[in-house]
Order: structure tokens, then C-alpha cells, then sequence
């Protein structure tokens, strides 16, 4: 028997597979924000910072309108109301849409992370790769649970697409700016263990906000 | 709280005008800055941040207060006093935060002589969070017309906020932030004095506001009622 969470989180990947429709748009919004990086900081010699700074103004970008945008379909097309029906608790909603969310967030940083090494021509060990990747995991972790609580806040508003990102803003910048000065001394060839301060404060993040958005959740998304 | 109103106004009026003869006549120079007569703005700086985040917390306990009790009964009018009471310190608060922001940038500006990286001290990233944390308050307050569903949204918000806010404090790496008890600083002639005295006027200030600020948002909603109920 999997568990309801589990199979929340398949339902929203399969729907994301068959239409395709946030990865679609939020993959074109951060392949233009790199090139245009890419093209205006060509010249710097600091490639480093600059190709850690587009990671995360790519990730800040995409992910505050892919997150705003996860529970607008919900509202639109009625589907909020059968799945507040479902006899599961309300966390097992949350954690279902913060497991889906948080995979196509991080399959989202990967694809960035590859195109800006590319682009810049960073050389990329496996050892910095595999170094970067809980860095991202983290992250993307936070940015999930505190995304999917204030994106249900925000699909019930008056002008939900820009209420987003302004919602998200002040409340995702802890988890933005330990990640990109992780990502700045990772990309530099500095060890794990040199970063151990912001993975510390990103796990703390995590912690404190999928404890908080799931005791919250349930306010969010009451009718 | 209104038959305190006058009594409250006159302390804090005083309170602030005792403050302003302190801080500019009584407190002695800061000897050990490049600037000591700017940095009597100091008086006026921390106490603003320090009133800031208490506003903030006000408006923390007032969501928090309209979450725990929302399923009760009869605890209607006690929930939008408390909604009240978050909506008005939000907005003290962010004008408290403008002026610490302000005050601070003004200061570093002659005493660093532009030698100084704002973005990079925790304190300045913490107000700037603060302050846009406050406007999507008062966006998702504008955002959603149905006074119970705005209650509720934006008491969610308050409470996450006030998780991700704070957390923005420890992110940052360098801090060129004076501390002036943690550096050993020669602070005698009652400047540290006059300062928790700043603290404690502004204090007075912030409850001042946000009770005149609560009570005219009790005037509107008043209004609402009657209009529909007419």
C-alpha cells in the first residue's frame, strides 16, 4: 500500500509528464535568463560567481512562478475541493505537493546548472558536482515547502500571478542566499565541509518550514 | 484602550521631545568615530529598529492568535480585533523600518565616506526582507475581499514571514555594523543610556500608532458593516 503522499506526489508528476506545462515554460524563462547573463557578464573574469549568481536568479525566478502557478490549476479546474474530500489527512496533501514540487525544482537546477557549465566553460569535477548536490537538494527542499504554502496563499487572490513572487520573496531569500555563497566557494574547489555554515542554516530552513507550512497548510487551503 | 488614548498621547509626546534634547544636547561626542556629530542619529536608528521588530511581533501574536482560535465559537469580534491589531502594527512597522534603513544608510554614508557595501551587512539585507515581507502583507491584504478569508491568508503569511525574516539575519557573511557592547567601545557619559531611553520612546510611539491605527480600522470595518447591512 503506498502511502497517500506518494501517490499525490506520482499524480501531479503525471499530470506535469502528459502536459509538459510548467517545465515547458519555466525551462524557456531560465534558458533566457542565462543567455542574456551569459551574453552581458562574458567578459568578467570572476566566471565562477557570475555563473553561481544566474544558478539561483534563474532558480529565485522560475521557481517563485512555477510555485505560484502549482495551485492556480487546482483552483481553476475544481480539482481543490475533490481533493480536500479525500479521506487523507491535510498533510498528506501538503507533503504530496512538496514531493512533486521539490523533484521538478531540482530536475529544473540540473538542467540550468548544466547549461550555465557548459556556456561558461566551468570545469565541473564529479567531485564538485556531487559536492553541489546536496547544496541543491537542500534548497530546493525549503524553496518547496514554503513555495507550496504561499502558493496556495496566493491562488486565492486578486492578481495571483504577480501576488507570487511578491509573497515568496522575503520568505525564500534565506534559502536563496546560503545557496548561492554554498555555490560560490563549491565552484571555487572549496570542500564540503567549508560550506558547512549555510548547509547547516538550509537545513535548519528546511526543518522549521515544512514543520511550520504543514501545521499552516491546512488554513491555506480551506475553502 | 481609548479612555488611555489622551493619557498616552501626552507620555509619548513628551517622552519624544525629552529625547530629542538628550540626544542632541546631553549626550557627549563619540570621540572614537570619523563622525561623531552623525552619530547622534543613533538615537533615533536603533530604537526605530528595535520598534520595527516589535511591531513585527505584534503582528506575528495577532496571526497567530486569529489561527489558534478560529474554529471557536463566538470569538467572532475578539478575531478581527486581533486581525486589527496585525494589519495596523504592519504598517507602523514598516514606517519604523524606513527609518532605521534610512537613518543607517545615511550615517554609513559619512562615516564610510562610500567605502561601504550595504548589501553585504545582515542587519541592512534583514530590514530590506523586513520591509518587502510588510508589503506582501498589505498586497495579499488588498488581494482578497472577503474579511474571514483575509484574516485567515494573511495570518498565514505573518507567521511565515516572521520564520523566513530572521533567518535572513544569519545568511550573511561580513558585517562593517558598529556593536557597540560587543566591541568594548567607549561608551560612557550615559550614551548607552540615552539610547535604551530612545528605545523605550519609541516604544511608547509604536503602541501609540498601531492603538490609532487599530482604532481607525475599526472605524472602516464599522462602516463596511453598516453599508451592508443598510
Amino acid at each position: 500500500m503506498t502511502p497517500a503522499w506518494v501517490r499525490l506526489a506520482l499524480k501531479d508528476l503525471r499530470l506535469e509528464w502528459r502536459s509538459r506545462e510548467l517545465m515547458n515554460t519555466l525551462l524557456v524563462l531560465s534558458l533566457a535568463l542565462i543567455t542574456v547573463g551569459e551574453l552581458s557578464f562574458h567578459d568578467l573574469d570572476e566566471s565562477t560567481i557570475v555563473a553561481a549568481g544566474l544558478l539561483w536568479l534563474s532558480f529565485a525566478f522560475t521557481s517563485s512562478l512555477g510555485l505560484a502557478r502549482s495551485f492556480t490549476a487546482e483552483h481553476d479546474r475544481g480539482t481543490l475541493e475533490t481533493l480536500l474530500l479525500l479521506p487523507v489527512p491535510r498533510g498528506a496533501l501538503f507533503f504530496g505537493k512538496v514531493a512533486a514540487t521539490s523533484l521538478l525544482l531540482l530536475l529544473l537546477q540540473a538542467m540550468n546548472l548544466a547549461l550555465i557549465v557548459l556556456l561558461f566553460g566551468i570545469p565541473l569535477s564529479l567531485a564538485t558536482a556531487l559536492a553541489l548536490a546536496p547544496v541543491l537538494l537542500l534548497a530546493t527542499l525549503g524553496v518547496a515547502s514554503a513555495g507550496v504554502l504561499l502558493g496556495a496563499v496566493a491562488a486565492q487572490t486578486k492578481g495571483r500571478e504577480v501576488m507570487g513572487p511578491v509573497l515568496l520573496f522575503p520568505v525564500l531569500l534565506p534559502a536563496l542566499i546560503a545557496g548561492v555563497h554554498a555555490t560560490i566557494e563549491i565552484l571555487n574547489g572549496a570542500p564540503l565541509h567549508h560550506v558547512g555554515t549555510q548547509l547547516a542554516l538550509l537545513f535548519g530552513y528546511d526543518l522549521a518550514f515544512l514543520a511550520v507550512a504543514w501545521l499552516l497548510f491546512e488554513y491555506a487551503v480551506e475553502p | 484602550m481609548s479612555r488611555y488614548r489622551p493619557l498616552l498621547l501626552g507620555a509619548t509626546g513628551l517622552a519624544l521631545f525629552v529625547l530629542i534634547y538628550l540626544s542632541l544636547a546631553v549626550a557627549p561626542e563619540a570621540a572614537f568615530f570619523e563622525a561623531p556629530l552623525t552619530q547622534r542619529i543613533f538615537y533615533y536608528h536603533v530604537p526605530a529598529a528595535t520598534a520595527a521588530y516589535v511591531a513585527f511581533g505584534i503582528t506575528f501574536l495577532g496571526s497567530l492568535y486569529v489561527l489558534w482560535n478560529e474554529d471557536k465559537q463566538g470569538v467572532e469580534p475578539r478575531l478581527a480585533e486581533a486581525d486589527r491589531w496585525a494589519a495596523a502594527a504592519a504598517e507602523v512597522g514598516t514606517l519604523f523600518s524606513v527609518v532605521a534603513l534610512v537613518t543607517g544608510l545615511l550615517w554609513a554614508r559619512v562615516e564610510f565616506v562610500f567605502n561601504y557595501n550595504a548589501f553585504q551587512d545582515p542587519k541592512v539585507i534583514s530590514l530590506v526582507a523586513l520591509i518587502v515581507a510588510y508589503l506582501g502583507y498589505f498586497a495579499l491584504r488588498r488581494g482578497v475581499s472577503e474579511p474571514t478569508k483575509r484574516r485567515r491568508l494573511s495570518a498565514v503569511f505573518g507567521i511565515a514571514a516572521v520564520i523566513g525574516v530572521p533567518l535572513t539575519y544569519f545568511t550573511s557573511r561580513v558585517s562593517v555594523h558598529p556593536e557597540f557592547l560587543r566591541d568594548g567601545q567607549d561608551v560612557s557619559g550615559g550614551m548607552l543610556g540615552i539610547m535604551f531611553y530612545g528605545m523605550f520612546a519609541f516604544a511608547l510611539l509604536t503602541v501609540t500608532l498601531v492603538d490609532l491605527r487599530r482604532g481607525q480600522l475599526a472605524l472602516a470595518d464599522r462602516i463596511d458593516a453598516l453599508e451592508e447591512s443598510s
